[in-house]
């Protein structure tokens, strides 16, 4: 069988079943279409980031997805269940953590897990809840399950959230802003904990416009502005698509004329000649480099270089140089500096993947 | 040969399942509460005062010529009429917290996506609630032990007042509850639940206290004429017989069971979610309340000694009753136009009978249910009691108390068809419930005050005969009295046809309802196949979409190579 006959077989073999599964998903309150036809689908064990600015619909999808809102058109799927017709099913199958949540606050760390647990029907051994022990170890609870929740920190609160979550060992997590008002070191622990809760086998799906805390732990991502999906799928993919858009532009619709003028027959009434296409630009970007030596050293060894656009002092003693190009370019710029004996100390972009696609893809519109 | 099936585990009892597997939430909210440090001192004010209060009408009394006996009946009555209140204030405030508190506290979605069922937040919160206010009465039970050791009371009396005060504290949480689940700011609930509860627990008090107390002294002349707390010392001082049967048992059992049963449905539909079926419970406590209410409201004209006493109850029942159908008729304004594709598709996998469809969400036929159920209860009540007038009547005006009773009936079952009719078109045109119960109520006070403004206008412009010009308060309901009174009357004029425009009026009304629940019907249909139709549209995109490509087809060469 040749190569072709294979893939024309796996082109019809099924695709494994995603884990979220949103369709043409419209919402309105009000007049304000607040979603309007978001699709797209989250694979199982990815951790999914859904970016956007504030009122761009985040929380509205989320909702939905945990079925606490009715969908007004369009289908949402989670582990095969319509939240629609089977929201108790969906129910069983998720953990969602919702932005600025409550915690009951007179009762202790253990008690409020056990609550939950009996709320969840987590199945114990008389009043042994092997299910608390286990989550609190998880998230690190262990040391405060005897602590009223009342005296507890903010990041501390997140973390407890995060374990009533995982109280029912669901497939799916849906987190809203799991790290808004916490301090950095809370952040790290719960990015940490997100990235080990992922090697669990877990489907996350959290929400955040801080596009550094998504950067470094989500495998795929959706940008949404003012209610419409501009961008979904894996970064490296989003990434390549974009390059790949910029280089080559693509072709112009044909413009929209309109009825004809008075008295022309729509025969006679033809486009214009379309403008010549622009040439071909490879993108830029800007990348900080950290070098033993003065800045003029370093735009004296670069200016030449193919694909340079320009050198300019950048913060805390380094450069910033902007050159059209990709990583082996990148690569090129050091070996350039070794070459001309200039020790490079430190080398990054200057916005980090994530930040790149997001300025290029929306437009600062809000609703 | 198959293997005999293990046999099940029995079911576990109530108390069984309360003591291994208590409510989750009711557990949650004690432990919450026994770490409020406030809670002891409010207890031990309320006590000191309250026995203060009751020591200090003792001492004054016993320094007077005042006999033990009057002095422990005096003490009984001030001790339940505060303990009344007491519960009738704080009841609902401590139930008003439950579901409230939680949505504007933001932990209500945690609760919620546990996927414990409403019924089972429902019962943690009650049993929550009303434990609190059971401490408060058990607290407060020894001071109130005092008053049977003066006398005048027994301590039965005592026991049977305290049961009634439990009952009465499981109505008051239920309705803070209730009043609760519909809101999501914990003062909002708190300030509606006090302001509804002030109003209402002191009118209850005087018409089921004082005011009942009268007709029950006429009956036993044991139980004390003016005392507000009657129904505990009549179950020992009254006499056996159907009297005894209807007032003390099936009427006080009606009159906490129906309100709880009400309370409870409601609780649960404002737990559950829009597309859930939030009908059938309600539409069931309809259907089993409404007869018994009928007849409850037809009980004080069957124990009536004289004709124009039963004819007076008997109106009187009518107007309970119809005040009762009027807020059933606004209750049900929440109907949706059908069921939810959620309430069908769950109805179609567990192949649901008629029954618990007719009983499930959908305009049209709870429209029809309440309509039917109400005009036929009206009619049950009226021949009811125009049969007992019939019957046991002996004055020579019986046939006059007949006609009256009878006109009455008529007036209030056309114009509840108009009133149901009306509240079901509105909610059909796609406003929200309380924008039509608003709407409904603004035209309902037009129809009923408007009338009466310009026939007075109209008699006052007309100087004689300016009694002519009451018929043109035909359209108001309060022409029903008005027909009663002319019937009443010694005299008649035949050139004011009084009785017949308000017969007509009345037919016009019911078949004015009658119409707009035709149309609300036809709208509500429409809106559901409107929507079926937008469903099923997008449903067969979404499989077009999904729909597998078709396989390329497989070169020849590369088959034969394979």
């Amino acid at each position: 069988m040749t190569v072709e006959a294979v893939a024309a077989i796996a082109l019809v073999a099924p695709a494994p079943k995603p884990a979220i599964r949103v369709r043409h998903l419209w919402h309105r309150f009000g007049k304000l279409d607040v979603l309007r036809d978001v699709s797209f689908d989250v694979h199982e064990g990815e951790i999914f980031g859904f970016i956007g600015p504030n009122g761009a619909g985040k929380t509205t999808t989320i909702r939905v997805m945990a079925t606490l809102l009715e969908p007004m058109a369009g289908k949402v799927e989670i582990d095969g269940w319509d939240v629609t017709i089977d929201p108790q099913a969906v129910r069983k199958v998720i953990g969602y953590m919702p932005d600025h949540a409550g915690v009951y606050e007179r009762v202790t760390v253990r008690e409020y897990l056990e609550f939950f647990a009996d709320a969840y029907q987590v199945p114990t051994a008389g009043t042994t809840y092997a299910v608390v022990d286990a989550v609190m170890e998880l998230t690190d609870l262990t040391k405060l399950r005897d602590k009223l929740v009342a005296t507890m920190s903010k990041g501390m609160k997140q973390r407890l959230q995060l374990a009533r979550t995982l109280l029912h060992d669901p497939k799916v997590l849906i987190l809203d802003e799991p790290a808004s008002d916490l301090d950095p070191r809370a952040r790290i622990e719960i990015r940490d904990l997100l990235v080990e809760l992922r090697s669990m086998g877990k489907t996350i799906f959290l929400s955040s416009h801080i596009l550094t805390e998504l950067a470094d732990v989500c495998t795929s991502v959706a940008i949404l502005e003012r209610g419409r999906l501009v961008v979904s799928g894996p970064i490296s993919d989003i990434a390549r698509r974009l390059e790949a858009a910029q280089v080559q532009p693509p072709a112009a619709p044909p413009p929209d004329l309109g009825p004809p003028p008075m008295g022309m027959a729509p025969s006679e009434w033809s486009a214009p000649e379309p403008p010549p296409a622009p040439a071909a630009v490879a993108p830029t970007r800007n990348v900080r480099i950290k070098a033993l030596a003065p800045g003029e050293a370093v735009y004296a060894a670069l200016v030449s270089m193919h694909g340079i656009h320009s050198v300019s002092p950048g913060p805390a003693g380094s450069v910033v140089v902007r050159y059209a190009g990709d990583e082996q370019t990148v690569a090129a710029i050091v070996r350039t500096l070794v070459l001309a004996s200039i020790p490079v100390v430190g080398v990054e972009p200057e916005r980090n993947e994530l930040e790149r696609i997001f300025l290029e893809v929306t437009k600062g519109e809000v609703q | 040969m198959n293997a005999p099936s293990p046999p099940l585990p029995p079911t576990p009892g109530l108390v069984e399942r309360l003591v291994r597997d208590p409510n989750a939430i009711w557990m949650r909210e004690m432990r919450q509460s026994a770490r409020l440090a406030r809670t002891p001192w409010v207890l031990f004010a309320l006590t000191l005062t309250l026995g203060l209060l009751m020591c200090s009408i003792g001492g004054l009394a016993a320094a007077s010529d005042t006999t033990p006996a009057t002095i422990g009946g005096a003490l009984f009555q001030v001790f339940f009429s505060i303990a009344y209140l007491v519960v009738v204030l704080v009841g609902p405030a401590v139930a008003a917290n439950g579901v409230a508190s939680e949505r504007e506290g933001r932990t209500w979605e945690a609760v919620l996506l546990t996927g414990l069922k409403p019924k089972d937040v429902a019962r943690g919160k009650f049993l929550a609630a009303y434990t609190t206010i059971a401490l408060y009465i058990v607290v407060l039970a020894p001071v109130g032990a005092l008053s049977f050791l003066f006398g005048g009371v027994t301590a039965t009396e005592v026991v049977v007042a305290f049961v009634f005060l439990f009952l009465v504290a499981g109505l008051t949480v239920a309705f803070g509850l209730a009043v609760s689940s519909l809101m999501s700011s914990l003062r909002g609930a708190i300030v509606v639940t006090l302001m509804l509860a002030i109003l209402i627990g002191p009118v209850l008090y005087f018409i089921f206290g004082f005011g009942a107390s009268f007709g029950i002294h006429k009956l036993w002349n044991e139980v004390p004429e003016a005392f507000p707390i009657w129904l505990p010392l009549a179950y020992s001082r009254g006499t056996l017989g159907l009297e005894y049967v209807l007032l003390l048992l099936a009427v006080p059992l009606l009159i906490i069971a129906t309100p709880a049963w009400f309370l409870y449905e409601a609780t649960i539909a404002n737990l559950s979610g829009e597309a859930d079926d939030r009908s059938t419970g309600l539409k069931r406590w309809f259907f089993f309340s409404t007869p018994l209410i009928a007849i409850a409201c037809a009980v004080p004209s069957a124990v009536a000694d004289d004709d124009e006493a039963r004819m007076v109850l008997s109106v009187a029942g009518l107007s309970t009753f119809a005040l009762y159908l009027a807020f059933c008729a606004f209750l049900f304004t929440g109907e949706p136009a059908g069921p939810s594709r959620r309430v069908r598709v769950h109805w179609e996998r567990e192949r649901a009978g008629l029954m618990k469809r007719f009983f499930g969400p959908g305009l049209p036929k709870t429209g029809m249910l309440v309509a039917a159920l109400g005009f036929a209860c009206v009619w049950l009540i009226a021949f009811g009691d125009m049969g007992l007038i019939e019957v046991f009547g002996s004055s020579a005006k019986k046939a006059k108390y007949i006609e009256e009773v009878f006109f009455f009936a008529l007036y209030t079952a056309g114009f509840f068809l108009f009133v149901t009719g009306l509240t079901a078109w509105l909610r059909s045109r796609k406003q929200t419930p309380w924008i039509a119960r608003l709407v409904a109520a603004a035209l309902l006070f037009l129809v009923s005050a408007g009338p009466w403004v310009v026939a007075a206008i109209g008699g006052v412009l007309a100087q004689h005969h300016g009694d002519d010009w009451l018929v043109i308060g035909a359209p108001s309901p309060f022409y029903a009295l008005y027909m009663m009174s002319w019937l009443d009357s010694s005299y008649s004029r035949a050139d004011v046809p009084v009785v017949e425009i308000g017969a007509a009026m009345s037919l016009l009304w019911g078949m004015f309802g009658i119409a707009l629940l035709g149309a609300a019907a036809q709208r509500s249909h429409r809106a559901v196949r409107e929507h079926d139709a937008a469903v099923a549209a997008a449903e067969a995109a979404l499989r077009a979409e999904d729909a597998p490509p078709e396989p390329a087809p497989v070169p020849t060469e590369a088959v034969a190579a394979g």
